[in-house]
């Protein structure tokens, strides 16, 4: 028994010395007060949403909403996703008495891809204010759901951008191609798609 | 020998000349500026100049740019180039340059002749780089998507910005629409495979490469299948 309490006795002297020099010995890394600097206002892309018109062809022009997000990744190239909503037929096809395209289907499309920005320079109108102007080409790639249907989308485009102190307007043009089979039968698996959006920075 | 001491004044005073005519240059006063752009790039007219000494305060960053004003007018300028305003405070200045610093964590997406897509997600891990994916593949009859883990050490740098690595991983993949991609059962498979991957570092943020990769089922089929990917990668 004696020798029990001893050990008990023994084990919490060493635990509490242990913990009493984890108290003492507690080391932490010097930021030189770094940290107690105002943070800066950083600015790592732009959140825009837009008005975009599409013609696929032997398709009508069609409305819809796009939402961007671009992520700066570098002076010149920059990340994209994008999302966008709005209709895709108005006008029903029938083949062979059936109908292969309804008069009110919609369209769902997102996708990723990169921006590289191949010119930049300055616009001005007063020669009192400057904003920054940048032409830039576009790669995206996603997935497009039309009607019942989907498939594999893609697109290559142009997109002129003014960036502003607070608002980011672009303008942006682009050729698709979705690899939907029943796209493809209609022979409507591509087209020209422009967008005009407004954004804030993030 | 009296030759000798009458012309070594002489001599030594012409060396003298020679050196110092060589040395001085005419003493000119030049004013250095610094050029801020109106834009985040060197692409960007510089529109505003100012002196070492004038008073600027940061007001934004964007990547390793900052916005800088004086109250009346402002611009751009890298942070590398902070350090010649000579009334900026120092440990600010360090301030921003750390935070300009990309981190260690990277975003990832690819597009594979597999004719499928993939996010992920890399992450340190004991001095490698380890790694989360989502793959799918979207077309109708032959759709599967793919949950997988690895991992990504690099082997050679041949040149500046330029890396190879391995990476091998380890997942859950499944069929859709009763395809026969992965198994001939609708029921997910695991699945394992390497692969190779050359990376270039195209900005201070963004790397893009490409990577080969082999995949097998860890069945007793061992259905295996070949992909060569496009990668975009992020540095957060």
């Amino acid at each position: 028994m004696t020798s029990f309490w001893r050990t008990v006795g023994l084990a919490g002297m060493a635990f509490f010395s242990l913990s009493a020099a984890a108290e003492v010995f507690s080391p932490g890394s010097q930021r030189n007060g770094l940290d107690d600097l105002s943070e800066t206002e950083v600015e790592h892309g732009v959140f825009s949403v837009g008005y975009t018109n599409t013609l696929a062809y032997n398709n009508d022009s069609q409305p819809g909403i796009l939402f961007t997000a671009r992520y700066f990744a570098g002076e010149k190239w920059y990340l994209l996703g994008e999302a966008q909503i709005g209709q895709f037929s108005t006008r029903a096809v029938i083949n062979d008495g059936q109908e292969v395209r309804s008069d009110d289907e919609e369209l769902l499309r997102y996708s990723a891809g990169a921006g590289y920005a191949l010119l930049q320079g300055t616009a001005s109108t007063s020669g009192v204010r400057a904003v920054p102007w940048v032409l830039a080409a576009e790669l995206n790639a996603g997935e497009q759901h039309s009607g019942d249907t989907s498939g594999r989308y893609a697109s290559l485009g142009l997109s002129v951008q003014f960036h502003g102190e607070r608002i980011w307007t672009g303008i942006g043009v682009r050729e698709f191609l979705v690899d939907d089979e029943r796209l493809q039968s209609l022979e409507s698996d591509g087209g020209t798609q422009w967008d005009i959006s407004l954004g804030l920075y993030y | 020998m009296q030759a000798m001491r009458l012309f070594s004044p002489l001599l030594i005073l012409l060396i003298t000349t020679v050196i110092t005519l060589g040395i001085a240059q005419p003493a000119t006063a030049e004013q250095v500026y610094i050029g801020l752009r109106n834009g985040p790039s060197e692409a960007f007219p510089v529109i505003y100049e100012v002196t070492p000494y004038r008073r600027l305060d940061v007001v934004a960053r964007r990547g390793s740019w900052v916005k800088a004003t004086d109250g009346r007018n402002s611009g751009w300028l890298h942070v590398d180039d902070l350090h010649l305003l000579e009334t900026f405070p120092r440990d600010e200045l360090w301030k921003l340059v750390n935070d300009a610093r990309p981190g260690k964590h990277r975003l990832e997406l690819t597009l594979s002749t597999a004719s499928a897509y993939s996010v992920g997600w890399l992450f340190p891990v004991l001095g490698e780089y380890g790694s989360v994916r989502y793959t799918r593949a979207p077309e109708g009859d032959s759709a599967w998507s793919m949950f997988d883990a690895g991992i990504i050490t690099q082997f050679a740098e041949p040149a500046d910005h330029i890396t190879f690595s391995w990476n091998a991983f380890a997942g859950y993949a499944q069929s859709e629409r009763g395809n026969t991609h992965w198994s001939d059962t609708a029921e997910p498979v695991w699945v394992g495979g390497v692969g190779v991957e050359s990376m270039w570092r195209v900005a201070r943020y963004f790397d893009f490469g490409a990577r080969g990769e082999i995949s097998a089922t860890l069945d007793s089929e061992m259905t295996t299948h070949r992909s060569v990917s496009i990668v975009w990668r992020l540095r957060l």
